[in-house]
């Protein structure tokens, strides 16, 4: 079988990132938290490979780092999304207009009538900026997200012949979700899973840009953008580096969800072969 | 005036159509029939110049002297719509939702340029008038969701003889209709070729239908046309094998013996079965709707129980109701001497299979087929040790290999879900098996079979059916008892020939009057 580009390329970026981040926990080209004034503001080199800040910090082993705070913050965000939204959407839909279905959606509605950022940014401020905090506020508006997606796609299910035959087989409401519904809707999550992540990966981007994500001196993305703006007009590949990294990571993540989506889908799997 | 010669078509070295050729006369109704996958779609849309991208044409395609396979897109445009109407199979998506009946008929005629925008809709009042939606009572201001699945049709044919074209086709008008509606469409189609004098092409895989409707037929077959004459002629003779084969699963019988009715397995007692009502304001709801109204009969061992009736009659919710899916809101149901409801025990709910309609849609596509049929396992309390051999052994029974199992159901035809469907059924060795339209979406050839495969079922295992469907001549074929629904009511019972020789209710003799029949004396100079 022939993998679409899109898909290889996805997985490259992707994986490359993963690399990146997972190298970093052994080595990096320099010590990210030293601070070497001697060195600072230096144009790419074959010492320093990116070039260095105005502490004079390794850019590449900061970006190295950052991928790390970035990828780990969007994991366990996304993780929180889809292990509460998900069974909470599944639920909801096995119990259509009952009054359960209506506390879980009606509860959705009222997360998503905040503006994420905004509770983001107060849950920070009254738990104190750290990426933890920056997690949890992440993950907290992905469940809606994931409810929402899992109950849409369920209930187009349930209408079925085969859901109605894995009843007359005497199968509970959360066994035929888990057996039937769930499989069938991985392609959807997988989808909306990989969008969240980029958009986790925007969020943690945002908030340590205002300084409320990832605290010094553990690098992050957001940061090092932050950080470089006031140096953008005598030093712009400093805010270039951590901005090209974001749009590298997001789109490869988005090319990977659409080619996932197409591979799980065994009619589709079929059209291609 | 309009001469389809040899025209050849293949989408990247497959051969879908091969030498059609026929001819539709000015005023006169010309048939294609054939099963799905004969081609007989493709040659319509060929003709309209709708033919996939790919597709590599050969032949001619002739409307007067026009030879409409070497027109551009520009002049088909003018064509389609304006010289040849087309209407399609599914009148719940042929129409645009959000677009009133008045703006879509006008729409043909403004797109041609025909009329002003007030001219144009006084035509649409007109032509809505004559297939039978006065504006009286339907305003060209209504939208398509406010319209049963007849009247969109009719607004779909509106559409299509907005301009009076020369020759209109329509692919299987009739199919997703009920028996009486389609008796009055085809009855309206009739009457605008007599009037108009346009020709219409009618494809279909009804022969009855043609039988009652066309001057010429095309018999097709993997993209031949195999016979072709006059209507009578062609009934009459029977030249080609696959006519007549085709014919003969048409009216198929199969062999059945009645089994000896005794013991009472299902026992229905004036069940009432209700939806709530749609929601008014913030707590109110209307009144609730009955779908089923105090139903009663017994079903024995071993007896083909047939139950007819139109769509929304109620008979999808009573077998809900039977299967024990849904509560009833009045009397009982009581299955093997024990009452059906939420403690009806898995052991006695396993002696209860159904089969449903849509071979597509009853099967999870992620698994593999020895799980598909093996899940009704899971109401035994100790599924049993021998899964597998179960399995291969009731796909022996409905005439698959043992290497069907480790497949996905997207790799079967929908003959062959049909027989899956059924293999789940008789997994768990079930006394009562539900048929809810289970032949409906197949083509009559592989129909013949699916209904041989169940009566033979039957006997070997001393199965019950009830057998539901909105064809009457299947539920003739293969029931002993027969039911007839409408409005959620029992109008009418009794012994299957009884009530299709001699109907007591006038809603029972409407049902017979309107379905299609092949004519007595065409069925008995072929047998001669």
């Amino acid at each position: 079988m022939r993998l679409p580009a899109s898909l290889i390329f996805g997985v490259i970026l992707s994986v490359f990132f993963v690399l990146v981040a997972l190298v970093s926990f052994v080595w990096t080209p320099h010590d990210v938290a030293a601070l070497n004034i001697s060195a600072k503001m230096q144009a790419p080199n074959a010492t320093y490979w990116l070039g260095t800040d105005h502490f004079g910090r390794d850019t590449l082993s900061m970006l190295m780092v950052g991928a790390r705070t970035s990828i780990a913050v969007a994991i366990v965000a996304v993780g929180i999304g889809i292990l509460v939204g998900v069974p909470l959407g599944l639920i909801a839909a096995a119990n259509r207009g009952s009054l359960i279905d209506e506390i879980i959606m009606r509860g959705n509605d009222l997360v998503f009538a905040f503006p994420s950022l905004v509770i983001a940014i107060l849950i920070t401020a009254v738990f104190g900026p750290s990426a933890v905090n920056a997690i949890l506020a992440i993950g907290i508006f992905n469940i809606p997200v994931f409810a929402r997606v899992t109950r849409g796609g369920a209930l187009s299910l349930w209408t079925l012949d085969y859901i109605l035959a894995a009843r007359v087989a005497g199968k509970g409401r959360l066994r035929i979700s888990a057996e039937h519904i769930l499989p069938n809707i991985l392609n959807l999550l997988i989808v909306q899973g990989t969008i969240q992540f980029s958009l986790g990966i925007l969020a943690e981007a945002a908030l340590s840009y205002i300084g409320l994500g990832a605290q010094p001196p553990t690098p992050s993305w957001g940061r090092m953008l932050s950080e470089a703006q006031t140096m953008i007009y005598t030093a712009p590949r400093l805010a270039l580096w951590p901005g090209l990294a974001i749009v590298a990571m997001v789109l490869g993540l988005n090319l990977m969800g659409d080619g996932l989506r197409d591979l799980t889908d065994p009619r589709l799997r079929r059209g291609r072969a | 005036m309009i001469h389809v010669e040899n025209l050849s078509l293949s989408i990247s070295d497959m051969s879908i159509l091969r030498d059609v050729s026929f001819a539709i006369a000015p005023g006169k109704v010309t048939a294609l029939v054939g099963e799905s996958g004969s081609g007989k779609s493709m040659t319509a849309f060929t003709v309209m110049g709708l033919q996939p991208r790919a597709a590599q044409v050969t032949g001619r395609v002739m409307l007067g002297d026009e030879n409409l396979l070497e027109a551009d897109e520009k002049r088909l445009n003018r064509i389609r719509g304006n010289r040849i109407g087309m209407i399609f199979q599914e009148p719940m998506t042929a129409l645009n939702p959000v677009k009133t009946i008045g703006d879509q008929v006008a729409e043909t005629l403004l797109i041609h340029g025909k009329a002003s925008r007030a001219e144009a809709h006084r035509i649409a009042a007109e032509k809505l008038t004559r297939v039978g939606l006065p504006p009286e009572r339907f305003p060209l201001s209504r939208f398509p969701h406010e319209l049963s699945g007849g009247q969109r049709q009719r607004v779909a044919i509106a559409m299509a003889f907005a301009l009076s074209p020369e020759l209109l086709i329509a692919d299987e008008p009739t199919t997703a209709l009920d028996v009486t509606t389609q008796a009055q469409i085809l009855d309206l189609l009739n009457e605008l070729v007599d009037e108009s004098g346009m020709s219409l092409l009618l494809i279909t895989h009804d022969l009855a239908v043609v039988a009652g409707m066309a001057d010429q037929v095309a018999v097709m077959k993997e993209g031949e046309i195999v016979e072709a004459d006059a209507t009578e002629q062609l009934f009459r003779r029977m030249n080609h094998p696959y006519t007549q084969r085709l014919f003969a699963a048409t009216s198929h019988q199969p062999d059945r013996s009645p089994l000896p009715a005794d013991e009472v397995i299902l026992d229905l007692d004036a069940v009432v079965r209700e939806y709530p009502g749609a929601k008014r304001g913030l707590f109110g709801r209307s009144e609730p709707f009955r779908a089923v109204n105090e139903v009663s009969f017994k079903l024995h061992a071993g007896e083909s129980l047939g139950l007819v009736g139109e769509s929304g009659c109620g008979k999808s919710t009573l077998t809900r109701a039977i299967l024990g899916l849904d509560p009833v809101q009045g009397g009982t149901i009581t299955a093997f001497g024990q009452r059906v409801g939420p403690d009806f025990p898995n052991a006695l709910r396993s002696g209860i299979q159904v089969v449903f309609q849509d071979p597509y849609a009853s099967f999870n596509p992620r698994w593999r087929v020895e799980r598909l049929v093996a899940e009704p396992f899971h109401l035994m309390p100790n599924p049993p040790a021998d899964r597998r051999d179960r399995v291969a052994r009731v796909l022996h029974d409905v005439g698959l290999g043992p290497e069907a199992m480790d497949r996905y159901i997207h790799e079967f035809s929908g003959g062959q879900r049909q027989r899956i469907a059924i293999a789940r059924a008789l997994i768990t060795r079930p006394d009562l098996i539900v048929l809810d339209e289970a032949v409906s979406a197949l083509d009559v050839s592989i129909r013949a079979q699916i209904l041989d495969l169940i009566a033979r079922l039957q006997a070997e295992h001393k199965l019950a059916y009830i057998f539901i469907s909105h064809d009457l001549s299947v539920v003739r074929a293969v029931t002993d008892r027969v039911m007839v629904m409408k409005a959620g009511e029992i109008v009418e019972a009794g012994d299957t020939q009884t009530v299709f020789d001699a109907p007591q209710h006038p809603y029972t003799r409407q049902l017979i009057a309107a379905t299609p029949r092949i004519p007595e004396d065409w069925q008995e100079a072929n047998h001669a």
